[in-house]
């Protein structure tokens, strides 16, 4: 069982959390007209073997969300923010501030 | 035989057992093996395969062939080991596979047949004639497996818990309670867990000294300091069998449990630090017949002496490729075992090792080969050695084998960190860790005594650094540098190498006799021959060698096999042995039962089980209970003398003519407030909600962002910024985290505050033609606004009964097509309103209706179940609600429905169903076809969806998603459920869905 | 005309390990109180309301001896808990609050060996810093949510869903 720190509760088993999403989903503009890019977006996304942003649910605890740099062999997490910070990340897991 | 004095057992009390009914005798401190070998007991199990006769081979969980079946034969536990069962008082062991008995066992046929069991015969043998397969499995049922499983459930109580720890240390020998020793005097929570009964490690089996003490000694020692330290706990008997995530380790802990069984605790631990002082594990030599009972590991041999004053034979041979051999030899000749010789593999053994035997005048061949001899047990040892062109015959009753020693680097593994291959110990040793641990004692390959307690301060060193904290040396004494003696070293410096125990199989075998089988795995019957047809056919890769043959496969892991099978294929593929590589480790490190894993979670709790506020007024009206999702509902109510059937139709009528009442509280119901939430309500549904005034509640269609249908539900207005919202009992986790997605993370800036009020509000309907009626008997001084409520309106109102009242929030909708109102009033009060509806119900033949009869009522009206009828790849146009899409606002989804595919025929659509005689059943799940008949079916047009029997119609009502369902109503189908409920297909009518009041005028009224 | 008090009762089944005792708590109001807007805005009108200091950081709470409490449970979230049943909370300009009241069942669960209790089905620490008095958690005992409050080391609050508080009992009771 993996450990996720949220960022409001500290470390907790991963059972209390639930993935939700890929980062690239976060990209939406409401209301915006560009249909493709938009379905695209719901889609479409790279499932590379290496570090991953990804949405999680701290869903049996005080609900929070956080993205979390997460290693999809090795499980090793690197970073969990509350959602609202804005790291970029390229396919490595190299942060660019 | 049992020695008169020495081992660490208590001799003042005797322990009564039983071994294949025969009554035996043994001490608290007895391992049940070390029991059996005291007791002369040489003959313990017959092998997988082949049924070879086998006996006591280790002295600890890497034992392949001593599996009993152990307690009272009902709920014995098979395959047990007997070297990890602590002896107790009315054990009761047997040994397994093998019939009639033990002694004279028939199905050691085998071992004349084993060329057709050779390796891969499961995948090249009973394949044909295909007619005969039945037989042959019933054949293959009784012949394969291993151990009897038991047929009633035992007394064992499984419990599990969490726990947490700074450091854990795996391990108690000499490292793992130096580094316990130099941890304790921190501030750290340290555990310390061993899977023996108690702590010591191979301090128990060997004769050591440490700080002037004897080795056992020493350990008693530390061990009292380490209990009486606060921050140190602990367990023996408990094995750390898997190592996950971010240093979560499994321990099974096996508590004595007063009467003669044990029952087991899962420690679930989460180790800031783990240090593995995991030891190692002799390997054992190949030779011809190297299964024959009195055959054992050589530290086996001497660990039954020292630790439990029990010989293992009269007469012994040692042979051995290493330097630690030679211990067995000095130790049980000192005892009085006739130690015939040692046959040393290497030509230049170390001259201490040499000088010890001299002493005791053993004699000592060295560039030594043997085969061992016997039938049902050793009887004698050929061997050929370097100092004659002769071979020569040793009778005797034992043989001490060595091939070196192998780190245990299984949980090492399993965490993620690498291993290295070390060409002088020819062995894997732990490499670069990849989690928060560190390894040290023997499991790096250290051999002394004093390198391994060195190690396991260094190591717990490194671990206080790690926390920033330095450690003193505790009570101001550290481990005596003295203590590098002979007795201390298990193997010398390796100017003599051991040398690799592939060689010694193939070399020149002067009439030492060495045909027969030379076992790499005993617990699966693995040879040699079998390894080189395995190489031969072209499974070559170590991960296929492992599969083909079953090398390393048995509950054992392989701990005595994995080494030479691997070190075979080295020299078959004239690779070195890193190069080959080893397979992966996986937990359990020991066979786990699994109710220990599973826990409390069983059966019925295997979830846990959500009741409704007004469970206890269903039970008392006589429901049958089931579960909606986690959700304990009433399907019906049954009166005395009843059916189900019965029960379902009167509920139905009571709805359609007069009037019912059922619990709706496990809908998922949330309340928003603030200024955005109308916009908020039009971005989320596909109707438009900002049109929805004060006091009206709506139908709601919810998609998610791929355009399909994820729920429905309903919106009512309460006040000009307040709302509350029900959506379906299945899906109300699932759009509460949608709608804080949207909120929380997408769309922060909206001024809409949501909160989940499912448990807070209770919820009961009350439908049917004469709802209004009996409703106004408890509205008391609200009649007028009850009166006032149109259909698809809300009030607030208050219940009033003998001078009290309740709050309660009235929806005026409905779910069965009768007149109907959703009384909501907060959770605590609900019995109260559900009594209060009762008492007035007899008037109008009120019935509490259940889950099945409101399926039927919905049915006959064409609603939809989210999850039924739009399964996830239905859009709103699939389930005839493409009116309600908006075409004014955006919505979640609406993108997505712009594809074509949204569009195109083909599509699975919404459709009624009616069976052309009324007669014949429609079921849930069926297929439906357009042809039935001699030419076959054809391709399945589509299923049903929802289905149900209707008495007021007296025939199956269904709805059904069929493609392109509109525009083929009228034409008939066929469905059919060959697997279940209905084999023969059946005629359907195509129409529409709603079968009962299509114009919706009863709601209306 | 009178309010009808009315609660639910969750009959305790008396096999818990020696020194644990669990009792239902009846008769109090919880509120939820939550912001969109301004953290420190809220809070300070909440403080104003209630006359005591509101915890900021999630999982924590502050109680005050007359028997009020105020868990923060999450970004921008608390829970008010009365002593008093049918207690209301007056609108707060910005903030949002819903009664809550009747959706939980309160146990109180205490004794020496209580940790030891919990450790079967808590994944918290217990002893960590994180779970000192005074402390909160949103957490889950088998699958069933639970919000715990930490009163002091051997006592502990539990608030759980109507439809839970059967299963927390059983869950939480040693089976002999």
């Amino acid at each position: 069982m993996q450990e996720i720190r949220c960022p409001w509760c500290g470390p907790r088993v991963q059972t209390e959390f639930e993935y939700y999403c890929d980062d690239s989903l976060l990209t939406e503009v409401w209301g915006s007209e560009a249909v493709q890019q938009n379905l695209d977006r719901v889609f479409l996304r790279s499932n590379h073997l290496g570090y991953h942003q990804e949405i999680w649910q701290h869903t049996h605890g005080c609900r929070g969300w956080l993205r979390v740099l997460r290693h999809n062999l090795t499980h090793e997490i690197k970073e969990s923010q509350p959602l609202g910070s804005n790291p970029v990340v390229d396919k490595d897991g190299r942060m660019q501030s | 035989m049992r020695m008169s004095q020495g081992g660490l057992i208590d001799r003042g009390r005797i322990l009564n057992f039983s071994f294949n009914g025969r009554s035996l005798q043994g001490h608290p401190g007895d391992s049940l093996a070390s029991a059996l070998i005291a007791n002369g007991i040489r003959l313990v199990g017959r092998s997988f395969k082949y049924h070879r006769p086998r006996g006591i081979f280790s002295a600890g969980s890497e034992e392949p062939n001593a599996m009993l079946r152990i307690g009272p034969e009902a709920t014995a536990e098979p395959n047990t080991r007997a070297t990890q069962t602590p002896l107790y008082e009315g054990l009761q062991a047997r040994s397994q596979n093998h019939w009639p008995s033990l002694e004279v066992d028939l199905l050691s046929i085998n071992n004349l047949l084993s060329p057709v069991f050779s390796t891969g015969f499961y995948n090249k043998t009973f394949i044909s004639p295909r007619k005969l397969w039945p037989v042959y499995e019933k054949m293959l049922r009784h012949i394969a497996g291993h151990g009897r499983a038991p047929g009633q459930r035992g007394p064992e109580q499984f419990e599990q818990c969490f726990s947490h720890c700074d450091v854990l240390i795996i391990g108690a020998g000499p490292a793992g309670l130096a580094a316990a020793r130099r941890l304790a005097s921190t501030d750290l929570r340290v555990v310390v867990v061993d899977e023996c009964e108690r702590p010591g490690g191979w301090l128990l089996k060997e004769n050591t000294s440490i700080d002037g003490s004897n080795g056992t000694d020493w350990c008693d020692r530390i061990t009292r300091q380490l209990s009486a330290a606060e921050n140190v706990t602990l367990l023996y008997l408990t094995t750390a069998f898997g190592f996950y995530d971010h240093n979560l380790v499994a321990l099974a802990e096996r508590l004595p449990s007063g009467a003669a069984t044990f029952s087991q605790r899962l420690h679930r631990v989460r180790a800031k630090q783990v240090v593995f002082a995991t030891g190692s594990i002799e390997r054992p030599l190949v030779f011809a017949n190297n299964d024959l009972p009195g055959i054992m590991l050589a530290g086996a041999a001497r660990a039954y002496l020292n630790q439990f004053a029990a010989k293992v034979g009269q007469r012994m041979v040692i042979y051995t490729n290493n330097d630690s051999a030679y211990r067995s030899a000095v130790d049980l000749s000192d005892a009085g075992v006739d130690v015939a010789a040692v046959a040393d593999l290497r030509e230049a053994p170390h001259a201490s090792a040499i000088a010890r035997l001299s002493e005791r005048g053993i004699s000592l061949y060295k560039g030594a080969r043997i085969a061992a001899h016997g039938r049902r047990h050793l009887r004698s040892v050929r061997l050929c050695h370097s100092g004659s062109e002769q071979a020569l015959q040793l009778d005797c009753d034992t043989l001490a084998v060595s091939g070196g020693w192998t780190p245990t680097l299984h949980l090492h593994s399993q965490s993620g960190g690498a291993v290295r291959f070390e060409p002088q110990l020819d062995t894997f040793v732990p490499g670069t860790p990849k989690q928060a641990t560190v390894a040290a004692g023997a499991v790096n390959g250290l051999h002394g005594l004093q390198e391994c307690l060195d190690d396991g301060e260094r190591a717990a060193v490194t671990i206080a650094k790690r926390f920033g904290l330095v450690t003193g040396a505790p009570n101001g004494r550290s481990i005596d540098p003295s203590n590098e003696s002979v007795e201390n070293q298990l193997l010398f410096d390796t100017d003599c190498p051991a040398v690799k125990v592939v060689n010694q199989h193939k070399a020149r075998r002067r009439g030492i006799g060495a045909s027969g089988k030379y076992f790499v795995d005993f617990q699966n019957d693995v040879t040699i021959s079998d390894v080189r047809q395995a190489y031969r056919e072209s499974y070559v890769s170590v991960e296929h060698l492992k599969r083909y043959t079953t090398l390393g496969m048995g509950t054992d892991q392989g701990k005595t096999s994995n080494l030479n099978g691997l070190d075979l294929l080295a020299g078959l593929r004239e690779e070195p042995v890193p190069k080959v590589g080893i397979t992966t480790f996986r937990p359990p490190y020991t066979p786990v039962t699994l109710g220990l894993l599973a826990g409390q979670s069983q059966g019925a709790h295997l979830s846990p089980t959500r009741k409704t506020v007004l469970h206890a007024k269903h039970e008392q009206a006589g429901a049958v209970f089931d579960f909606n999702g986690l959700w304990l509902r009433p399907r019906c109510y049954l009166r005395h003398g009843e059916t189900e059937e019965t029960a379902i139709g009167r509920e139905i009528r009571a709805v359609r003519e007069g009037v019912g009442m059922t619990d709706v509280s496990t809908l998922g119901k949330f309340e928003i407030q603030g200024a955005d939430c109308a916009e908020f309500l039009n971005r989320v549904y596909i109707g438009n909600m900002d049109t929805l005034v004060s006091g009206r509640c709506r139908y709601g269609l919810m998609l998610s962002d791929d355009g399909m249908v994820l729920d429905d539900g309903t919106v009512t207005r309460l006040d000009q910024q307040h709302y509350f919202i029900t959506t379906s009992t299945g899906h109300a986790e699932h759009v509460l985290q949608h709608l804080e997605f949207l909120l929380d993370v997408l769309w922060p800036e909206l001024d809409v505050n949501l909160v989940a009020v499912t448990e807070q509000w209770a919820g009961v309907a009350v439908a049917g033609p004469a709802s209004r009626k009996l409703l106004r008997q408890l509205a008391g001084s609200d009649t007028e606004v009850l009166e006032s409520v149109p259909y698809m309106g809300y009030a607030s109102i208050e219940l009033e009964e003998s001078g009290q009242c309740i709050k309660a929030r009235l929806l005026r909708i409905s779910y069965s097509g009768e007149m109907a109102y959703e009384i909501y009033v907060p959770a605590h009060s609900a019995t109260h309103v559900w009594e209060l509806i009762l008492n007035h119900g007899p008037g109008f033949d009120l019935q509490p209706y259940g889950m099945d009869a409101m399926d039927v009522l919905r049915i006959e009206k064409g609603f939809i179940v989210v999850g039924a009828d739009a399964d996830g790849r239905t859009t709103p146009m699939d389930i005839g609600m493409g009116a309600m899409l908006s075409k004014t606002k955006h919505f979640i989804g609406r993108h997505a429905l712009t594809r074509p595919a949204m569009h195109e025929s083909g599509r699975f659509q919404l459709v009624g169903l009616q069976a052309v005689n009324y007669q014949d059943g429609l079921f849930e799940g069926a297929q439906l076809t357009r042809l039935a008949g001699d030419r076959g079916y054809g391709a399945s047009i589509g299923h049903i969806s929802s289905a149900g029997f209707s008495p007021l119609l007296q025939r199956h009502v269904a709805l059904a998603l069929v493609r392109d369902g509109r525009k083929h109503l009228g034409q008939t189908i066929y469905s059919q459920d060959p697997a279940r409920a209905c084999p023969t297909p059946v005629g359907v009518t195509i129409v529409e869905p709603c079968a009962y009041d299509p114009e919706g005028a009863r709601l209306r009224r | 005309m009178t309010k009808l008090q009315s609660s639910i009762q969750i009959p305790v089944r008396n096999t818990l390990a020696p020194g644990v005792t669990l009792r239902q708590y009846t008769g109090y109001s919880l509120l939820h109180f939550m912001t969109r807007g301004d953290r420190d805005k809220a809070t300070e009108l909440l403080a104003r309301q209630l006359n005591m200091s509101i915890p900021t950081c999630p999982n924590t709470a502050i109680s005050h001896t007359n028997g009020m409490r105020v868990l923060c449970f999450g970004d921008k979230r608390w829970l008010v808990h009365a002593p008093v049943p049918d207690w209301k909370l007056e609108p707060v300009e910005g903030c949002a609050v819903t009664d809550l009241s009747d959706s939980r069942v309160l146990f109180c669960i205490k004794g020496e060996p209580v940790r030891e209790q919990l450790a079967r089905v808590c994944t918290l620490d217990l002893a960590s810093s994180a779970c000192a008095p005074g402390g909160c958690a949103l957490t889950q005992f088998e699958q069933i949510p639970v919000l715990l409050h930490v009163n002091d080391n051997c006592s502990y609050d539990l608030y759980v869903e109507n439809s839970f508080s059967e299963d927390l009992m059983r869950v939480l009771t040693v089976k002999k």
